[in-house]
């Protein structure tokens, strides 16, 4: 096994064109496991830890550009306040120490359907920027993941960073688990109202192949919010919204929970974290 | 005294250093590490086996496989008195009767190169039919003549006196041990004599084991075990592991280490089998029961014509009845052995019978509490004999207060806060308090220092602690003083640490090697014309901090130190025996008791369940430590409100293997699942049981799973028959 520690994002960049089977290693919170399980041998490693770029995030033109290294512990302390969505998300992440190694980066990496920085991420409209020796594209989130453990991104490039709007509006984040702590999801339910657009973004994790965006369900209650004189929202709306985001899922059975489980718990998250959002919006006009 | 003080835990700084070495943590010169291939299949025969790449990997020093692995004689599971282990002979044919298996044992210089070697190895299999779980051969039921049925007066006669009857199916599932400590093994081989060091609740039964299984004399088998990361009941038998160290270790003439891996362990030691368990009650209106019917089906391995007793034999029914009749059966399928995990039976048969009891007081309008109230036995149910001492009603009383049961709201779905449905609910605990015959010897030496020796094990709960502090009542010195050394087959023998004997076995043994070790001092003292003690009646004297002297005159007396000095004594020693009657013999059952309450939160929307509060009360005689008590009880409700609600060994049932033989995927509960326990303690004289001490461990995990049960039904109006309570199962 060849192991490479390159220490700038172009030598990284070099490595990975020449070898483009090559693992890239953030926080090794999924590929040391792997490792570990046996289910990969990788030829080669890149361990990405020593490019301090990857670990930094600042503002572009009031966006957020957050490098790909940053572990889920710094965006709860530093970022929590202006992505509170995906703060909320990296709280549910793992145990301590796993927050403290694992990156939303190797998240988008892994591009697990349960991994949990995905819903905040869709529900906020970020884009990943992706980077090879050929040069540096924007994917959005939801162009992002194109399968079961399978994303956009050509054998050559490298996740550099994400970027995402400070949140416009309230955000909300739920999470079932077979346990309170340490779990991966059974499912999850990511919310942002965006009241500069009058637009509603929902992330869906662990109910389909892929984390995916409840298109059905933002159209719908984009149509139905009053966001001028804002009224509490009737039952109705908000079980009509949790049953659409439930039909955008297309969940499977499997050990932490089955596919009935999974699709009526989305349609109860929708509803809550839409009744939250929706409130806290009105307690804030 | 030193019994009854909450003594740290002796060992406690170097475990949480990383002082304390483990099994696995042990180096030796020349060691060479063993990985074992297990079986892809869980049915079958070898037909074929591929060892050359393997071979030709590097580093690679031996792959022994049935064709060459050294001859074995079988162990008959009930001649080595733990659990039975494994029986079937390890790698000396091709047959197959679970997925793991070993098939090959690859030896090599290095952990890595045996690992993968291990991987090159390729077997092929004819596949027969396999059993994955009971359900698929429930008509092949059997009785076993190791699991006798209880049967006490009449139950039909029962059934027709009775105004009210209800009846519960309960599911139970495959739950597996999974300690933190992987189970591991070195093996040295010094000619024809072994060595093993080994993580075990039973360094005695592992002795016996390799002696029969290998042909040797037990005197040529050395087995210790310094410290466990917990074992639960999986590390009490002779498994595969031992078995392939040991060979790994002869054919090699190195010593080897095996470490068996967190996705083997559902192969290499035990687990709680699934059953299915089949409850009728009938009672009067009042509540006092007039019937017990209980039948239970529960798994064997494929090759047990006598399932261990120790899963099967023990009523577990706390409750007076005239009429009481309880069969246990079995169905054979593909999986390693069961065995008792965190007690035999009652762990889990009491979550039918609570169950049931809940239903009756439901049926009945009587508080949980009352009905169990009404129905306390003064006798043991089943034999009619006195109880050495009971303290259940104590209990009763105690943890209610505690708890507020009497604010309890009996209608279901009533009590709400926040959009979420609270539930309370209770369970009876109890367990048989029962010792094993050992013997300890306890050494004063001339500085005033005790060494007690004794081949018994600390699984983890605290029995170095203990011994220290028996023996210094005993001998009469600070705890400080005693040190102990224990887990090894050259000590005098002792037990295996299960079935909550060690507390029990431990104060009756030390207690007697000290009392001996103290009385043969004071007769030298006694003797020796130069001591202040010269001529005095041996009862006369008593011993108070290494200082014998007068009980009259305090003033006359010398310390132990001054004594054994003058007399140019390096050290004195003693044996103690222990000698109980055996279990369930003599004129008392002896059993120790208790109670569990506990309140959970379920969102009704969900499903998701958590529980908020817990009280649990204990009687189990004279509380040693209640600092460790209160260890056990913490852990013991932990650990049952993983079998309530968190963990499942999920079988394929295309393929007999288990899913999710991984801390991925089987989920022991984490900190955020357990809220603040209140461990309280009853405490009760005890004439009948060694130093009125009776153990603790299982108990404490007893009762829990039924507790939670029963807050569950009582938050949701939902009663789940089949564990773990998952979420979905309360979405009505
Ligand atoms: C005990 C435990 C608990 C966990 N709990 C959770 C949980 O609750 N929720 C959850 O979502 N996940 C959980 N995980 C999974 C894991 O922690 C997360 O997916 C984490 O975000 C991975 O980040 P990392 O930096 O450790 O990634 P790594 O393991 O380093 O990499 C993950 C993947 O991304 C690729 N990769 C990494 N960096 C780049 C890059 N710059 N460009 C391209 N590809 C890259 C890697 O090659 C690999 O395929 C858990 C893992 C463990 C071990």
């Amino acid at each position: 096994m060849e192991f490479h520690k390159p220490r700038t994002w172009p030598e990284a960049l070099a490595i990975k064109a020449e070898h483009p089977d090559a693992t890239p290693i953030a926080g090794g919170t999924d590929v040391m496991v792997e490792l570990n399980f046996d289910v990969h041998r990788p030829d080669v490693l890149i361990d990405l830890t020593e490019i301090a770029e990857l670990r930094e995030w600042f503002t572009v033109d009031g966006r957020y550009r957050v490098g790909s290294g940053v572990p889920y512990a710094r965006i709860i302390d530093e970022l929590g306040a202006t992505l509170p969505g995906l703060a909320m998300a990296s709280r549910t992440v793992g145990s301590p120490q796993i927050r403290n190694r694992g990156t939303v980066g190797g998240n988008l990496g892994a591009a697990s359907p349960a991994g949990d920085a995905h819903p905040p991420l869709l529900a906020a409209g970020a884009e990943i920027e992706v980077a090879s020796v050929r040069g540096t594209r924007l994917i959005p989130a939801d162009e992002f993941y194109t399968g079961v453990k399978r994303n956009a991104m050509e054998p050559d490039e490298l996740i550099a960073a994400f970027h995402i709007s400070p949140a416009d509006g309230p955000q909300q984040f739920a999470k079932i688990g077979t346990r309170n702590a340490m779990v991966i999801a059974v499912c999850s339910f990511g919310l942002a109202l965006h009241p500069s657009t009058r637009t509603v973004g929902t992330g869906v994790g662990s109910a389909a192949p892929t984390p995916r965006r409840a298109a059905d369900a933002e159209a719908f209650i984009a149509g139905e919010l009053d966001w001028d004189s804002p009224l509490p929202l009737r039952d109705s709306v908000k079980r009509r919204f949790g049953e659409l985001v439930a039909q955008s899922a297309s969940p499977i059975d499997d050990v932490r929970g089955t596919a009935g489980y999974r699709q009526h718990a989305l349609s109860v998250m929708a509803r809550r974290t839409l009744g939250w959002a929706w409130d806290e919006y009105r307690r804030n006009r | 005294m030193s019994v009854g003080q909450p003594v740290v835990r002796v060992e406690g700084r170097r475990k949480v250093t990383g002082q304390a070495r483990y099994t696995a943590d042990i180096a030796e010169d020349g060691l060479v590490h063993a990985v074992s291939v297990g079986a892809s299949v869980a049915s079958g025969r070898i037909t074929a086996m591929d060892t050359s790449a393997a071979h030709d990997a590097g580093g690679v020093l031996a792959i022994v496989t049935h064709h060459n692995a050294p001859r074995t004689h079988p162990v008959p599971g009930r001649e080595v008195s733990g659990p039975a282990g494994d029986t079937i002979p390890i790698l000396q044919d091709d047959r197959v009767y679970y997925a793991e298996q070993p098939v090959a044992v690859v030896v090599a210089h290095t952990l890595e190169q045996a690992r993968y070697a291990a991987s090159l190895v390729r077997v092929s299999y004819a596949l027969e039919p396999a059993v994955a779980t009971m359900y698929q051969r429930l008509g092949e039921a059997f009785e076993s003549r190791y699991a006798r049925p209880v049967v006490v007066g009449d139950v039909d006669s029962g059934f027709a006196q009775a105004d009210v009857v209800v009846e519960t199916t309960c599911h139970l599932q495959m739950q597996h041990q999974h300690p933190m400590e992987l189970i591991a093994m070195t093996a040295h081989w010094s000619g024809d004599e072994l060595t093993v060091r080994a993580s075990t609740q039973s360094v005695g039964v592992l002795r016996a084991g390799i002696a029969i299984a290998f042909g040797l004399r037990p005197e040529q088998v050395r087995v210790t075990s310094e410290f466990l990361g917990g074992g639960f009941g999986g590390k009490a038998s002779l498994w595969w592991p031992t078995i392939t160290a040991t060979m790994a270790a002869r054919v090699t003439g190195r010593p080897v280490r095996l470490v068996v891996s967190r996705a083997q362990m559902v192969a290499a030691s035990g687990h709680r089998a699934r059953s299915q368990q089949r409850v009728r009650l009938g009672a009067r209106r009042d509540g006092r029961l007039t019937a017990i019917d209980y039948d239970t089906i529960t798994e064997t391995s494929a090759w047990y014509d006598t399932p261990p007793p120790s899963i099967t034999s023990i009523t577990p029914i706390p409750y007076r009845s005239p009429a009481i009749r309880a069969i246990p059966r079995f169905v054979k399928v593909n999986t390693q052995s069961p065995t008792p995990m965190r007690s035999p039976h009652e762990g889990q048969g009491l979550v039918a019978i609570e169950s049931a009891m809940d239903e009756l007081a439901e049926r009945t309008g009587l508080d949980p509490l009352e009905l169990r109230r009404r129905n306390y036995a003064d006798r043991e149910p089943w034999t009619g004999k006195p109880w050495s001492s009971n303290g259940l009603l104590e209990c009763y009383d105690l943890g209610a207060r505690r708890f507020g049961w009497s604010r309890r709201d009996p209608k279901p779905r009533s009590m709400r806060q926040g959009g979420l449905l609270i539930g309370w609910g209770m369970s009876t605990a109890f367990r048989l308090a029962e010792s094993r015959p050992a013997s300890a010897r306890a050494v004063l030496h001339a500085d005033g220092t005790v060494l007690v020796q004794m081949g018994t094990q600390d699984i983890g709960t605290g029995t170095y602690t203990i011994i220290g502090q028996v023996a210094a009542d005993a001998v009469g010195v600070t705890v400080d003083r005693v040190t102990a050394e224990i887990a090894d087959t050259d000590l005098p023998p002792a037990p295996p640490s299960i079935g909550s004997f060690t507390a029990q076995t431990v104060s009756g043994t030390v207690t007697n090697a000290g009392n001996a070790l103290r009385d043969k001092v004071i007769n030298v003292a006694v003797a020796d014309e130069q001591s202040p003690l010269y001529g005095a009646a041996p009862e006369q004297v008593i011993v108070h901090n290494g200082r014998m002297r007068l009980r009259d005159d305090p003033a006359r007396g010398e310390t132990y130190a001054e004594l054994l000095r003058r007399n140019g004594l390096p050290a004195v020693d003693a044996i103690g025996q222990h000698n109980p009657p055996g279990i369930g013999e003599g004129t008392h059952g002896r059993y120790a008791f208790g109670v569990d309450f506990a309140e959970v939160r379920v969102d009704p929307s969900l499903g998701t369940v958590r529980v908020t509060r817990y009280v649990k009360v204990i009687e189990a005689g004279k509380i040693i430590n209640p600092r460790t008590t209160r260890s056990q009880v913490i852990g013991g409700v932990t650990f049952g409100i993983g079998q309530a609600l968190t963990e499942v060994s999920e079988m394929d049932t295309q393929h007999a293997r288990i899913a999710n033989a991984s801390f991925w995927g089987y989920h022991v509960p984490v900190n955020a699942d357990v809220p603040a326990i209140d461990a309280q303690f009853v405490e009760v004289d005890d004439p009948h049981v060694p130093q009125g001490v009776k153990g603790l461990g299982e108990l404490c995990t007893i009762g829990a799973a039924p507790a939670i049960v029963n807050a569950v039904a009582h938050a949701t109006g939902i009663r789940v028959r089949e564990l773990p309570i998952t979420a979905d199962k309360l979405l009505g």
